[in-house]
């Protein structure tokens, strides 16, 4: 624990150069300025700021992701206050109530109280990142294939079931599908193509970041330039910096949706936007009446607790990717693929290879945090005018950042065209009401389950028994079964019968 | 028959699973037909075809089971309500508009064949101008108006100029010469 403590310190002033604060301080900007805008996303902004700093220094880059991410996801709660859109999907939450309470001439209120709501998110995240990540990088270590496996159906199905609460069939779908488009190219064991049809390029698999940039980026433009042009809201942007009684009277709230957003974030691929929802759900149904009856018509309480959802959901889903590289959220998933790009091995041998890693990740976190507190409590009303720029001039140079992004990591054309399809299914999906969480990770998770499931079936020549008679496969599985049997219809009508009969 | 009582969502969930099923039988048939490496002392379980056919099997499960619920389920709404959905508050408007209108499938349309077309021309053209070329299209595309007249237009095509040049100078310069990062 003291050693932990003194290796988080260390990496705390070692990030204290000028140069490394700079660096900090232009990426949380340019993260608050791309979650600000719709259309570009956090997932977008880290896979681009990745191309950007391939050629840096491992911390220098990851720092400036890290600084992009936390940046974005609290940028996005800007145009939900303001335009009723919000900049990511981290921020729906948020315009239930923030954009009532701009309607309601308190803009620079309800900014204010994002901000802080986000901070003090973060900071719990942060917190509950140093405290749980070397515990869960220990248990990581007593993982085998036999468990790896399970992780990676577990990972797919609760993602599914939380990204799709409405439909979780079409959550397992693209969740599959994503596991499918991992397998396509050279497999890690024999080096056999597959499903290549003879293509070059095809045989070289998938890169995770055109097909996120696609997904994220390109389906996010078309979306964009569907819609009619958005509206600012006008209105004065007077006090932004809250009152300390404001915030702290829901100090509950407060806690307890940092501790949802951290949790929600710390189970692979699900993200911000659930962890916010929840987190606003969850406040609703525990504030006082009087205060429930604001909710959605502009309550501190509800901005808060999304707020606070949804940037502690950002070290909670940092947490999985360092112990166990698998990505809490999509713009997680760019960033565990920059750390394996700059050299860092993400997973369950990280705290034997690199200790010092985790704690210089926190450190990261806790100056993105702070750099995200000062920069969105100053710059408001400048950045405001960012907000009004047509989209019909933005979007076209959001593209060629899409394509230079997809293209600049390997120099191939066919990663452009990656995108390109990605994109385009990426929408068609969405537009049929699949989540693209599930698919990420599925392109993620396909690796690990192809290797586990041979190497565990070899060791087990074949037999299925040691899957469910090992104890974390046991809970695993008891897991994934409750979640898929806790979807089915027949199983809550049973449930629903038995307690009548009660 | 069948098809014809089919609705909305429900008549795209009959045709995707449709689809998804022939799909993932075709994934199974792929991988039963990948060669078996036991011949060469290895174990069959190590077969390149073991994984891709468990995905195949379970999406051909998952998308029988979508086919069914598509002839089943009685209503789409009925469904969600009762699934204990935790996005019951209602969704940030214009982000989620259930149909696509004539006016919104163009806008789709002309971005789709914009992007097309602007990667269909790297690596053919030089990449700042087929970027200046893009973004200059872009911008009048969606602001040319047929009923102003040409000429009142002049100021639109100015600044979609500059813009463009500005875009196309400024990716060029970051990219290229700041983070010495190769371009198409």
């Amino acid at each position: 624990m003291f050693k932990g403590l003194e290796l988080f310190g260390t990496a705390v002033i070692s990030f204290l150069s000028l140069r490394t604060l700079f660096n900090a301080l232009w990426a949380t900007q340019l993260g608050i300025i791309i979650g600000m805008l719709p259309g570009l996303t956090a997932t977008m902004g880290v896979a681009l700021l990745t191309t950007l700093t391939f050629k840096m220094a491992a911390n220098d880059a990851i720092l400036i992701l890290i600084c992009m991410y936390v940046g974005a996801i609290y940028g996005g709660s800007r145009s939900a206050i303001l335009l009723n859109i919000p900049g990511t999907p981290a921020n729906a939450a948020t315009t239930v109530d923030g954009y009532p309470l701009a309607m309601q001439g308190k803009a620079g209120k309800a900014i204010g109280i994002a901000t802080t709501g986000s901070f003090l998110g973060s900071v719990i995240g942060m917190l509950a990142m140093l405290v749980f990540t070397p515990m869960l990088g220990n248990v990581a270590l007593k993982f085998q294939s036999f468990e790896f496996v399970w992780f990676a159906i577990f990972g797919i199905i609760i993602c599914g079931n939380l990204t799709a609460p409405k439909d979780p069939l079409k959550g397992w779908i693209a969740g599959f599908l994503g596991l499918f488009v991992a397998m396509i190219g050279m497999e890690g064991i024999h080096a056999y193509v597959r499903f290549s049809f003879g293509s070059t390029d095809l045989s070289g698999g998938i890169s995770l970041i055109p097909a996120m940039v696609g997904t994220f980026g390109f389906s996010e433009i078309i979306s964009v330039m569907r819609h009619e042009r958005y509206e600012v809201v006008k209105t004065r942007i007077d006090r932004v910096i809250p009152k300390p009684g404001e915030v702290f009277k829901y100090w509950k709230t407060i806690i307890r949706s940092g501790i949802i957003g951290t949790f929600i974030g710390a189970v692979p691929g699900v993200g911000e936007d659930i962890a916010a929802w929840v987190s606003y759900d969850v406040a609703k149904r525990s504030a006082k009446p009087e205060e429930r009856e604001q909710f959605g018509k502009g309550s501190i309480e509800g901005l808060l607790a999304s707020e606070t959802g949804n940037n502690a959901c950002v070290p909670g889903a940092i947490i999985p990717v360092l112990t166990l590289a698998v990505p809490g959220s999509a713009p997680a998933a760019v960033l565990l693929g920059a750390m394996l790009i700059h050299g860092v091995r993400p997973g369950p041998l990280i705290m034997l290879e690199f200790p010092s890693f985790i704690y210089e990740t926190v450190a990261m976190v806790l100056i993105a945090t702070f750099m995200m507190f000062i920069l969105g409590l100053s710059m408001v009303r400048p950045l405001v005018k960012v907000l009004q720029v047509p989209r019909q001039k933005l979007m076209p140079i959001v593209f060629v950042l899409c394509v230079v992004g997809s293209f600049a990591l390997q120099s191939r054309l066919f990663d452009v065209l990656v995108m390109i399809v990605f994109g385009l299914i990426g929408f068609v999906l969405r537009e049929m009401e699949y989540p693209m969480a599930p698919l990420v990770l599925g392109i993620i998770l396909g690796d690990i389950l192809d290797k586990n499931l041979r190497r565990a079936l070899i060791l087990s020549n074949g037999s299925i028994a040691p899957f469910f008679s090992r104890p974390i496969c046991l809970v695993l599985f008891l897991l994934t079964m409750l979640i898929v049997l806790g979807r089915a219809k027949w199983v809550r009508q049973l449930f629903a019968g038995l307690k009548k009969s009660r | 028959m069948f098809v014809m009582a089919l609705h909305g969502m429900k008549k795209a969930d009959f045709y995707t699973s449709l689809v998804l099923l022939v799909f993932s039988a075709a994934i199974v048939f792929m991988s039963l037909n990948m060669p078996s490496l036991a011949g060469r002392d290895e174990s069959k379980w190590s077969n390149p075809g073991v994984v891709p056919t468990f995905i195949g099997v379970v999406l051909f499960a998952l998308s029988f089971a979508m086919l069914v619920r598509s002839f089943v389920k009685k209503d789409a709404d009925q469904y969600s309500e009762s699934a204990g959905n935790v996005q019951s508050n209602p969704p940030a408007p214009a982000v989620s508009a259930p149909a696509i209108s004539k006016a919104s499938l163009s806008r789709i349309g002309v971005t789709v064949l914009l992007c097309l077309g602007y990667v269909f021309l790297l690596g053919k053209l030089w990449f700042p101008l087929a970027t200046f070329l893009f973004v200059f299209m872009f911008i009048v595309a969606f602001e040319f108006s047929r009923e102003k007249p040409m000429l009142s237009q002049w100021k639109m095509l100015i600044v979609a100029s500059i813009i463009a040049v500005l875009a196309s100078a400024s990716v060029t310069a970051v990219f290229q010469y700041l983070f010495l990062v190769n371009l198409p």
